[in-house]
């Protein structure tokens, strides 16, 4: 699970005290920031799980639309910093809130104990691919010998759609993308008679 | 992760991050700058140092990427630094893998390896037909418009009116899923008749190549591509 913490707070004491807490506990990747100025600089991030944590003190609507452009790519959860814990009722925003007289403990709970819940993309991680099926090397037999989607799907007697299917199980469970790739795979896993092909041309 | 700013040591630039040392060769710094910041060792040799900090802050941390102020900079200082980095690829990095795959195939008794150099030619291949596209094409047209900017041309020469970076702008993703595949495939399919220190100093070298070109690539897609776009619309649509 990829995971970042991005802090959003004008205090430099505080962004460090944030860091040194998070730092002592895990190693994790922390950017920090002043403001939400700044955040567009890290906006290409793609598929991480990303914690904010952000000075209360800021319009909530202004970090959501700063916050915005990352919950496209990844999943986001913000939390905010405030002084104290009120006695009263506050009410809720982003994902709770953090407090500065919390105890070392009652910090760490709400940062790292954070549930995030389990994505198509974790699960991909963790899940070992199964080997090819009968069919998917069929497929991937024709596609190193440089058969076209449609001809492929005349040869065995099935729609280019479930051609194109196959092509992208394939592609998963191996990890390789290009149909040069794909070809030095089949020989090396000898799905392709050698003797009488130029390797040259082929690949 | 750390940014570096215009007071950080070129000393401490470098412990930090070693594999930043062809990235400012680019920029024509050698080794042996003492205890020189940022700031001094720019304005030393005239390097634009808010373009060298941008640059060197995107390639050590792979979440930053300050597009805007990157975009700013002047077409002319963006192509002169992708020009530097192909004649690295092309002169050092490229060179360099092959004689380690060439090691490689040589000690080793099966055809398979030979499979991988065919591979790893066919990737080469293409991405020096890339390079030269962009260098006889591409970056000549982004200059010739640079210049028509600065000198504020009313009519534009016939060269800037033919073409858009449309027609030179080509997807990196192909090229760059052979790299991919190339790395992938020898770490999980390898046969066990290799030698252990050759292939994984192979490794190691397509593992950096493939950090610096993704960094390139993203620098010609997302600032050189989109700068471009404004300053056509700016010059060919008033």
């Amino acid at each position: 699970m990829d995971r970042r913490f991005i802090i959003v707070h004008p205090s430099y004491i505080i962004r460090q005290g944030l860091i040194s807490l998070m730092r002592q506990e895990r190693t994790i990747d922390i950017i920090e920031v002043a403001g939400c100025d700044d955040l567009s600089n890290y906006s290409s991030m793609q598929k991480k799980n990303i914690l904010f944590v952000v000075d209360s003190a800021l319009d909530e609507s202004e970090i959501e639309a700063s916050v915005l452009s990352f919950r496209t790519s990844n999943l986001v959860k913000v939390m905010y910093l405030s002084g104290s814990v009120c006695k009263t009722d506050r009410p809720e925003k982003g994902n709770g809130y953090l407090y500065l007289d919390s105890s070392k403990e009652q910090l760490c709970e709400k940062l790292f104990e954070q549930p995030w819940s389990l994505t198509k993309i974790t699960e991909k991680e963790t899940i070992s691919q199964p080997m090819l099926t009968d069919r998917e090397k069929d497929v991937l037999t024709h596609v190193a010998m440089g058969k076209s989607n449609k001809e492929m799907a005349d040869e065995l007697s099935i729609s280019i759609h479930t051609v194109i299917s196959h092509r992208k199980n394939i592609t998963e469970k191996l990890g390789i993308k290009s149909i040069s790739g794909l070809t030095v795979y089949a020989i090396l896993n000898k799905l392709i008679d050698t003797h009488n092909i130029d390797l040259e041309s082929l690949i | 992760m750390e940014l570096f700013h215009k007071e950080t040591r070129m000393t401490d630039l470098i412990h930090s991050n070693y594999l930043l040392l062809p990235v400012i060769n680019r920029f024509g710094i050698r080794l042996g700058f003492g205890d020189k910041t940022i700031r001094e060792i720019c304005a030393e040799m005239d390097i634009d140092m808010q373009f060298f900090l941008a640059i060197v802050n995107a390639f050590h941390n792979l979440d930053y990427f300050p597009a805007e102020e990157l975009r700013a900079f002047s077409a002319t200082l963006i192509v002169d630094y992708l020009k530097k980095s192909h004649h690295d690829f092309l002169k050092h990095r490229l060179p360099k893998i092959e004689e380690l795959l060439e090691r490689i195939v040589e000690n080793s008794k099966s055809d398979e390896l030979k499979l991988f150099r065919t591979f790893y030619n066919k990737y080469k291949a293409d991405l020096v037909t890339h390079i030269k596209d962009e260098e006889e094409n591409t970056f000549p047209y982004v200059l010739l418009l640079q210049k028509a900017e600065e000198q504020q041309l009313a009519t534009l020469p016939e060269a800037l009116l033919k073409y858009s970076i449309h027609s030179f702008e080509k997807e990196h993703t192909n090229v760059d899923e052979k790299l991919f595949d190339l790395k992938s495939i020898v770490i999980k399919y390898l046969a066990p008749d290799y030698n252990d220190r050759d292939c994984n100093e192979f490794l190691f070298e397509l593992f950096e190549f493939e950090r610096d070109i993704t960094d390139h690539a993203r620098i010609e897609d997302a600032i050189l591509v989109p700068k471009v776009m404004v300053m056509e619309k700016l010059l060919k649509h008033g």
